[in-house]
């Protein structure tokens, strides 16, 4: 009785390894991704990236990968046999008949037959009495694996982001330090099974230098000199982040201006000064900021190339040469001051005298804690690998057989085309594939 | 963009244009020498292409590669290129008919899209950009050449088609289509890794499933899948061709249909 089941188990377990790993399953599976990855370009046409990727991580997705990757396994398992006999220097397929057969221009002698095939690329594997046989790229076979081997990196990768992956933005104006306080962030994602917050990496923002090509949006250059917390100095650019450690990265992904205000009394005595972090571009974006124990409110919009035009302030270009900062101060809703402020001048309001000195930039950082993206990259590079090695073909076999009384000289070939450096001077013609 | 610059960009569609139409002429009422001479105007058209390139590179000051149209400019000579190519290595100038309207369809199409000239904004300024773009182009090259082959050799195949075709152009043309499709498939690879390396760099996440992204995948999967059924189950000949023909769709779309009608994707080929 227990034989009787264990038979059934085991021949159960081989047919069920025999349908995971077999081809047509791969077949269907991957026509099945194709099919989902349509309905999800199709559905990306109308919904933002955040549902398209919530809609990529559905079970019936995650079944797809699943049973993807439990295929790729197996056929690999069950090709490791093949792949030690392929690697080998052995013969491998004269027990098979030929795939092609040269008779014209073979060389008579062993000697020449051996150049021929160093000639051609072949390795020299095996030889007998009046036959040579050379192999030709040996290592396809590991190409294969290691291209399908890398979709087990590339999926680890992947399910590390998923349950780890960490973004904070943090607004820092130059001259400004990031220390990682709670209330220096302007955003955190939400925490992930394997992460509840990015590192805090410190720095100081030393300068930062946005240039936009003539008065329309278009950064030629966005980058952030960094003191870094060991001291050392940094840049970081738009699309260039800086690696914080194995899996954090730290990028500008934005700026914006931070003016400076003045608020004196009417003999010229300060009051209060401080720098605002606000929204004010692109160039015509309006913010504002209540200055602390005042009763105003004050919008501000800034002209970084002002210029007058019909009495209306314009701004000549998006770079900051001759900034202005038109303001609007209200109490209440009564409105109390509007002017265009040059830097140096300044506007009288109610006793008050308000100037803005200078106009910085801050620079929004976003900070990415995410212990997938080496190692997809990594899977990448072990990928990529493997199909260079697979590009030309697979494991290729060349035999020469010297003539007998029968049977003239040959090459008899496994793999491939026969390649033209085998042929002597009268190679035309006598070809059989 | 001036008008000396618009009228050889147009010049050219009508070169190739035509020496399209002439091969497609002298296929169907079989005369060789049109078949011939459509080649030598592939190549004519190709000269002034590059002309064109070049022309573009000099007034930009870098590799045409910003915007719908200076995308199409390089892509239509990627794609010329390795089908010239092609037709001499393979000796077959009718591929030229099979694969040139697809760089007709794309140069056309960004003909219709801003032609002026743009800076290299920041976030191009990467060399991920070149290995992307160029791996792209090789990519879709590569798979444009198996589709015209593909074409052809179903011409060649269709029943009760005048035995034109011998033997050994046929099993070169199927080679063809296979090799194209292989080189191709791993060419889009690399496109599809450094893409998202740079996505990385650029986006702060290597995959956002945006339009492109999701849509060069799903190119990447089916010839995936086509070079599956060649080599595991054998599909050949007239099998393949069809897929091959079918699946170029992929690519049209990733390359120009998603910023033709689809909003929301953060690829470069948007800044034009």
């Amino acid at each position: 009785m227990w034989a009787r089941a264990s038979f059934a188990i085991r021949r159960f377990l081989l047919d069920l390894g025999g349908h995971l790993g077999s081809w047509k399953l791969s077949i269907v599976l991957m026509a099945w991704a194709a099919l989902y990855y349509l309905f999800l370009a199709i559905w990306a046409r109308s919904s933002p990236a955040h549902v398209v990727q919530g809609i990529a991580f559905l079970l019936p997705y995650w079944l797809v990968y699943g049973l993807l990757l439990v295929n790729t396994a197996v056929c690999l398992w069950r090709r490791l046999p093949a792949l030690r006999l392929d690697l080998g220097l052995r013969p491998r397929f004269q027990d098979r008949p030929p795939e092609w057969q040269v008779w014209a221009g073979v060389p008579a002698t062993a000697g020449e037959a051996r150049a021929r095939l160093a000639r051609a690329g072949y390795r020299l594997i095996d030889e007998r009495e009046g036959a040579l046989t050379g192999l030709a790229r040996r290592f396809a076979a590991l190409g294969t694996f290691l291209f399908h081997g890398a979709f087990f990196l590339i999926a680890a990768g992947f399910l590390a982001t998923v349950l780890a992956r960490q973004e904070a933005k943090v607004w820092v104006t130059v001259g400004e330090g990031f220390e990682g306080r709670p209330d220096q962030y302007l955003s955190q994602s939400a925490p992930r099974a394997l992460a509840s917050g990015v590192p805090a990496p410190g720095f100081r923002v030393k300068d930062i230098r946005p240039e936009l090509w003539r008065d329309q949006l278009l950064f030629t250059r966005l980058e952030a000199d960094l003191e870094l917390a060991d001291g050392t100095s940094a840049t970081t650019r738009i699309n260039r982040p800086l690696w914080m450690g194995a899996a954090t990265f730290l990028r500008l992904s934005g700026f914006g201006y931070a003016p400076r205000y003045e608020l004196r009394a009417a003999n010229g005595l300060l009051i209060d000064s401080a720098i605002v972090k606000l929204n004010l571009f692109p160039p015509g974006a309006r913010d504002y900021f209540v200055p602390p124990n005042f009763p105003h409110r004050l919008y501000v919009e800034v002209f970084p190339d002002h210029a007058t035009d019909q009495g209306q302030p314009v701004t000549r270009s998006m770079n900051l040469v001759r900034p202005a900062v038109g303001v609007l101060a209200y109490r209440g809703r009564l409105e109390v001051a509007r002017a265009v402020l040059p830097q140096g001048e300044t506007a009288a309001f109610e006793g008050l005298l308000l100037r803005f000195p200078e106009i910085l930039y801050w620079g929004e950082f976003t900070i990415v804690f995410d212990p997938g993206a080496p190692v997809v990259f990594l899977g990448f590079l072990v990928g990529l690998t493997g199909l260079v090695l697979k590009a030309r073909g697979g494991r290729a076999e060349v035999e020469w057989r010297a003539s007998s009384d029968t049977v003239p000289a040959e090459w008899r070939g496994w793999g491939g085309a026969p390649p033209r450096a085998l042929a002597g001077p009268a190679a035309s013609g006598g070809e059989r594939a | 963009m001036n008008e000396t610059y618009g009228a050889l960009f147009w010049a050219c569609l009508v070169i190739y244009a035509l020496t399209v139409g002439a091969q497609i002429y002298g296929n169907v009422f079989e005369k060789p020498r049109w078949i011939e001479r459509g080649a030598w105007g592939v190549a004519a058209g190709f000269a002034l292409h590059t002309l064109l390139v070049a022309w573009r590179w000099i007034e930009t000051g870098h590799v045409p590669t910003i915007g719908n149209f200076e995308n199409a400019l390089a892509g239509g000579w990627f794609i010329v290129l390795m089908t010239l190519w092609a037709a001499w290595r393979q000796r077959y100038p009718l591929l030229a008919a099979g694969a040139l309207p697809f760089a007709l369809i794309i140069m056309g199409g960004s003909a219709m899209s801003d032609m002026s000239v743009r800076p290299m904004v920041a976030s191009l300024q990467s060399f991920w950009l070149y290995i992307h773009i160029f791996f792209a182009w090789l990519a879709y090259g590569a798979y444009t050449v198996a589709c015209g082959a593909g074409v052809v050799y179903l011409s060649k195949t269709r029943p009760g088609a005048p035995a034109s075709a011998t033997p050994e152009a046929l099993a070169g043309l199927e080679e063809l289509m296979f090799r194209s499709t292989v080189f191709g498939f791993i060419t889009d690879a690399i496109m599809i890794a450094s893409g998202a390396i740079w996505a990385k760099d650029l986006w702060g996440a290597y995959w956002s499933w945006d339009p492109v992204e999701t849509w060069s995948l799903l190119s990447w999967l089916i010839y995936g899948l086509a070079l599956h059924l060649r080599i595991t189950l054998g599909w050949r000949g007239r099998r393949l061709a069809w897929l091959l023909v079918l699946a170029i769709v992929g690519v049209l779309v990733s390359f120009w249909g998603v910023n033709l009608v689809m909003e929301g994707s953060g690829h470069v080929f948007n800044v034009g």
